[in-house]
């Protein structure tokens, strides 16, 4: 059982020591940089921050199920998708508030998880890849051949939650939650057993971890992080329509998170924030960026297996500690 | 503790087990010893479920385990430490004693457990945090034996412990056996090696081409001139 209890002294102390050491220093920089985006006033900075924050939950929610538990999704755009529909529905034609309708929609993408996930148990390697991608498309047919849920228009046309910058700091909370969350499991007994099964299925079964029973709850978190992430997407854009199935933002989410550092979870913050960004400014390119993305990404696995992210902190610890002359 | 009766299991259609008697008592060491391919290895697996048996049963204390799945066997006190030493290579070695230890819920067990793998294998206290696909090969034996007695196990199933070490390290795992052994966890062995495990066990199989050829006690199978000459090289 774990204790409910909160020892706050010796949090306090802990939280002391880690704001003092390197990354912690740094993740409390960029956090304050971060929640001072809205106060420069450019809403369309705001609204390009805000963009890269949801999809840093996405990403992160793919770096779960891929880069710990082993199970590589190539149809992660489900999950986000079915959440954002459900999400934007519930608003539209319930008149739910925007958080409630994020629950149900999430809820959704979590019944969708396993969905996806109890046929796919069996399948390995590409063979899950193929099926969870198929699986994607199948979604993306149905909505866009379908009548329901507004056929190929989609659902448009959603109230705002907000101001931009009362939206903004909405979704720094929510990346921030979620972020803490998903480090939190992978860093913890679960976390451990998931990339038991990653490194070797047979031999974690031969210890005795059930494993088709935690290759679904990582489906499960997974798909819950990526539906968070899909109904933020909707009610940020105020829109939804079937092409957030399209493979496209099953790739996003591949890219982002092998940008960033695989099996990281934070990496994702920074291959998203990378990817937004570039792609503000490639977007005169229009198709020819997603050319651009899959070169850099193919660059990136050939000159650094493990992303930008834990290099880049090294070289600019070894600088920061040359600095100081140690 | 656990009896084999008339076990088969073949593999597409070639039999790699036929007709397998086999039981081993209580706080006993036993050893199965023969040839590449006799089938040691299925055997093993078999016995812990990584592998269906075709035809016979597997009865461990009085329960027939052979329809089960691998983890629940394992969840019954079945440690089976595998062949060429698979561990779970990018994690530390601390976490693959953790998971090795994943079917016990006694947390004053767990720490016992962990003093007696340190005290048998001091070299994993000294590598706790080392990535484990970064260990020798010794290491790695190690720690496979440390994570499958972290289960608490009340029969560990051991395949080739010695394969491809150093002299010295292989006497360093059997020690390490022999220990096992007075602490009370019954162990089946699987080893190519004749003359180590003869020197340990109490009852030796003869596993050749997936069948059992003889068995018996150290001094009887030195008496039988075949396995002097295949097994003993005299
Ligand atoms: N997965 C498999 N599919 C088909 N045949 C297999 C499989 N695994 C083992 N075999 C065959 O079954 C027979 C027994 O193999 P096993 O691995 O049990 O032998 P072993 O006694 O452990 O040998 P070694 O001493 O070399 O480890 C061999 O002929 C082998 O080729
Ligand atoms: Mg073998």
């Amino acid at each position: 059982m774990m204790k409910l209890q909160f020892d706050w002294r010796s949090r306090l102390s802990r939280f002391r020591v880690w704001a003092l050491s390197f990354r912690g220093g740094i993740t409390l920089l960029c956090l304050v940089g971060l929640l001072l985006v809205p106060l420069t006033g450019r809403e369309y900075l705001a609204r390009i921050v805000i963009t890269a924050m949801i999809l840093t939950i996405f990403a992160a929610s793919w770096d779960l199920l891929a880069g710990f538990a082993g199970q590589v999704s190539f149809g992660h755009a489900a999950f986000f998708g079915i959440s954002g529909y459900v999400t934007a529905a519930f608003v539209k034609f319930v008149g739910a508030p925007w958080f409630l309708a994020i629950f149900i929609g999430t809820g959704w993408a979590v019944v969708f998880s396993l969905l996806i996930g109890i046929p796919c148990l069996r399948l390995k390697g590409p063979y899950l890849a193929l099926g969870t991608l198929a699986f994607a498309l199948i979604l993306y047919n149905l909505f866009l051949t379908g009548t329901w849920l507004g056929g190929t228009e989609g659902i448009s046309a959603l109230p705002n939650i907000g101001s931009v910058f009362v939206e903004f700091y909405i979704m720094a909370a929510f990346m921030v939650a979620s972020l803490i969350i998903m480090r939190a499991i992978v860093d913890s007994r679960l976390g451990t057993i998931l990339k038991a099964i990653r490194d070797d299925e047979v031999g974690a079964d031969a210890a005795g971890i059930n494993t088709t029973v935690y290759k679904l709850v990582a489906f499960m978190v997974s798909g819950l992080f990526a539906g968070i992430s899909g109904a933020l997407f909707v009610l940020d854009i105020t829109a939804v329509n079937p092409a957030v199935y399209q493979p496209l933002y099953s790739f996003y989410a591949i890219i982002m998170a092998s940008i960033g550092g695989i099996a990281t979870i934070y990496g994702s913050i920074v291959g998203s924030f990378l990817f937004t960004l570039l792609s503000e400014f490639l977007r005169p390119l229009a198709a020819a960026s997603l050319l651009i993305f899959a070169t850099l990404l193919i660059l990136i696995i050939r000159f650094s297996e493990e992303g930008v992210m834990n290099p880049f902190l090294e070289h600019v610890r070894d600088l920061w500690d040359k600095i100081r002359g140690r | 503790m656990l009896e084999l009766k008339k076990v088969y299991h073949y593999y597409g259609k070639a039999k790699a087990l036929e007709e397998i008697n086999l039981t081993v008592e209580d706080n006993s060491l036993d050893a199965v010893i023969g040839p590449n391919g006799a089938g040691k290895t299925t055997l093993l697996r078999a016995i812990s479920g990584l592998e269906e048996i075709d035809r016979g049963r597997i009865i461990f204390n009085g329960e027939r385990i052979d329809e089960l799945e691998a983890h629940e066997i394992a969840g019954r006190g079945i440690a089976h430490c595998p062949e060429r030493r698979r561990l779970f290579y990018d994690m530390t070695v601390m976490e693959n004693i953790q998971l090795g230890a994943f079917t016990l819920k006694d947390k004053a067990k767990y720490s016992k457990l962990l003093d007696f793998v340190f005290e048998i294998f001091p070299r994993l206290h000294e590598r706790m945090k080392q990535r484990a696909g970064t260990l020798s090969g010794g290491e790695q034996q190690m720690l496979a034996i440390a994570r499958s007695l972290m289960a608490n196990p009340k029969l560990l199933l051991l395949d080739e412990p010695s394969l491809g070490l150093a002299p010295k390290v292989k006497s360093r795992i059997f020690e390490a056996i022999l220990q096992i052994k007075q602490e009370g966890t019954t162990t089946l062995l699987v080893e190519q090696d004749a003359v180590l495990a003869m020197a340990v066990a109490d009852t030796i199989y003869v596993l050749e081409d997936g069948k059992i050829e003889m068995s018996g006690t150290r001094e009887e199978l030195e008496k039988e001139p075949r396995i002097k000459r295949v097994y003993l090289g005299i």
